[in-house]
């Protein structure tokens, strides 16, 4: 038996659940990346900044609640089907984006903060103009490791009904067939990486070069 | 831009940051804050661009008060310097300088030709520099582009907080005469915080010595030198300050009239005024009136030019054991005499 044999003969359902599993992703994926974003942004403004610590130390602990746990949490709640497997991959992938864009804000050195102050911008282009752009290699990373962790979690997010590869996976499993499983594997790897190496070129392109140095990347 | 401070206090909690400041800060000139950490220079120059809010009094600018202008206008309008980590890390030179011009909306042409001019007034070369990023600059550069940076928007008040501290002191006094030199072109009124007294006696017009929140004496650098109201002045003076003082004066502020010009010393055996410079087109010597009483004319030519340090007319007239010196221009023109008497009795 051929390890290509599945993949080959039956392509278009493998086709079929790998645009599954892009729907779930980018749906489930970009909403984390804006409401993360947004949360991130808002709770180290100067009057949430008490709770800055809080929800770094929350999302820290919950970065470390395996994937199934989250999942069958959700399931019990809210049932099988496609929008319960969407909603826990966006909570799952949700928290690095946090998690990152949060400490990238407030690690970033005071003095140059309050010298953009003192130079006269207003919170709004401060957070433009400087702490999202010094942010950015942080927030990034938060971002590319939101993706991966996704596109990961959506193949176990099948078992709820979240179809995509992770349908083809499990049945491969059931079956004890090494040419099924593997024709949802492949595609499944390749989607990762595609999509994270997406990203490394947007992150080289958007973050300055400036940053390089304090990354350690040069 | 005239500052004055009347009855300003700052408290954090029940302590007081500063506490009942009255002093007013000259226009076009360089004041300089000084003394220990936590004395509250700092916190001083912060009450100006309102980055601290004073818990009491006014500070008026120009004698408007700080609070009917605008907070963010009023700091667009007001340069800002601090330690060299405040350059924006992920902008280039040029971004950095050009920070509050495009805050302003400037003209992108004209931004760039400030950014330009602005390089070359701190004597950066703006083609190897302007491209780069911070990190790629040496700390001077860095405190250079800083500079720059506050004086972008032609700010008439310039706050200078500790600029050169974390600098080499070869740099720092380099870096010192760059800000002279900017000074005596553009005549910014600079308040200008330091730890270093020596740097204080060489920038500053006046020099307000601060402890425990307080003004313990602000005076024109000379008075504090020659008057110290107290012995914490006295020590924070320390025992170089005359010394440093005679070092970064110019030979211009002791210029005296009291000379001849002659073209010929032949049939000369006594004059009424202290030297006689002999002049043919240009400075040719001098002859001392001492030297004539003791009936030896001699011919020395030796001379300070007006933009030589006083410390340095002193040295030449200790090595030739002489009391006064002619001061000429560079161009030949003569400018007068420096006396010994006049440096020290003053």
């Amino acid at each position: 038996m051929n390890l290509f044999d599945y993949l080959f003969n039956n392509y278009q359902i493998v086709l079929q659940r790998t645009s599954e599993h892009i729907i779930v992703f980018l749906i489930s994926w970009s909403a984390s990346v804006l409401i993360g974003l947004l949360i991130g942004i808002l709770i180290t403004r100067e009057k949430m900044q008490k709770y800055t610590n809080f929800v770094l130390t929350l999302s820290s602990i919950a970065q470390s609640i395996p994937s199934v746990a989250i999942i069958a949490l959700v399931f019990l709640f809210f049932g099988i089907g496609k929008l319960t497997a969407i909603f826990s991959l966006f909570i799952y992938s949700l928290v690095p984006v946090i998690f990152n864009t949060a400490s990238g804000i407030i690690n970033i050195d005071k003095t140059i903060i309050e010298v953009a102050e003192g130079m006269g911008m207003s919170k709004k282009e401060i957070l433009f103009k400087v702490e999202l752009l010094i942010a950015l290699p942080t927030i990034f990373s938060g971002i590319r490791n939101s993706a991966v962790i996704n596109i990961a979690t959506a193949t176990v997010a099948a078992v709820i009904g979240g179809g995509g590869l992770g349908v083809i996976i499990f049945t491969g499993l059931a079956h004890y067939n090494v040419s099924i499983i593997f024709a949802g594997v492949l595609p499944v790897s390749i989607l990762a990486i595609t999509i994270d190496s997406i990203l490394a070129i947007l992150e080289k392109k958007l973050v300055s070069k400036g940053l390089l140095y304090e990354e350690g990347k040069l | 831009m005239p500052i004055k401070f009347i009855n300003v206090s700052k408290k954090f909690k029940d302590v007081y940051a500063v506490k009942n400041l009255n002093f007013e800060i000259d226009d076009k000139k360089i004041t300089v804050l000084i003394g220990p950490s936590g004395c509250g220079k700092t916190t001083t120059l912060k009450l100006i661009n309102r980055l601290i809010e004073r818990t009491s009094g006014e500070i008026l600018i120009n004698g408007l008060s700080i609070d009917k202008i605008d907070k963010i206008e009023l700091r667009r309008k007001i340069g800002y310097v601090i330690q060299e980590i405040g350059l924006f890390p992920h902008y280039t030179v040029f971004d950095n300088i050009a920070v509050v011009p495009k805050l302003l909306n400037w003209p992108k042409n004209k931004i760039k030709n400030r950014v330009i001019e602005l390089l070359n007034l701190v004597n950066l070369d703006f083609k190897e520099v302007i491209n780069k990023y911070p990190y790629e600059l040496s700390g001077g550069q860095r405190q250079r582009v800083g500079v720059a940076r506050a004086l972008a928007a032609d700010p008439e008040l310039l706050l200078m907080d500790e600029p050169f501290g974390a600098i080499d002191p070869i740099n720092r006094e380099i870096l010192q005469d760059v800000l002279l030199n900017i000074q005596k072109k553009l005549k910014k009124t600079i308040l200008f915080v330091t730890h270093d007294i020596r740097e204080a006696i060489k920038l500053g017009d006046k020099i307000a010595v601060f402890k425990d929140g307080e003004i313990q004496q602000y005076d024109s650098t000379i008075n504090l030198i020659k008057n110290p109201k107290n012995k914490f002045i006295e020590n924070i003076l320390g025992i170089n300050a005359k010394l440093n003082y005679l070092e970064f004066v110019k030979v211009e502020k002791f210029i005296e009239k009291d000379f001849l010009v002659t073209n010929s010393i032949s049939n000369i055996n006594k004059i009424e005024k202290e030297c006689l410079i002999i002049f043919t087109n240009k400075f040719e010597g001098f002859v001392l009136k001492t030297d004539i009483k003791k009936g030896h004319i001699k011919i020395r030519n030796d001379y300070v030019t007006p933009d030589q340090s006083v410390l340095e007319a002193l040295n030449i007239m200790f090595k030739h054991n002489i009391h006064c010196l002619p001061v000429i221009e560079k161009n030949n023109e003569i400018k007068g005499i420096i006396k010994y008497e006049k440096i020290i009795l003053k």
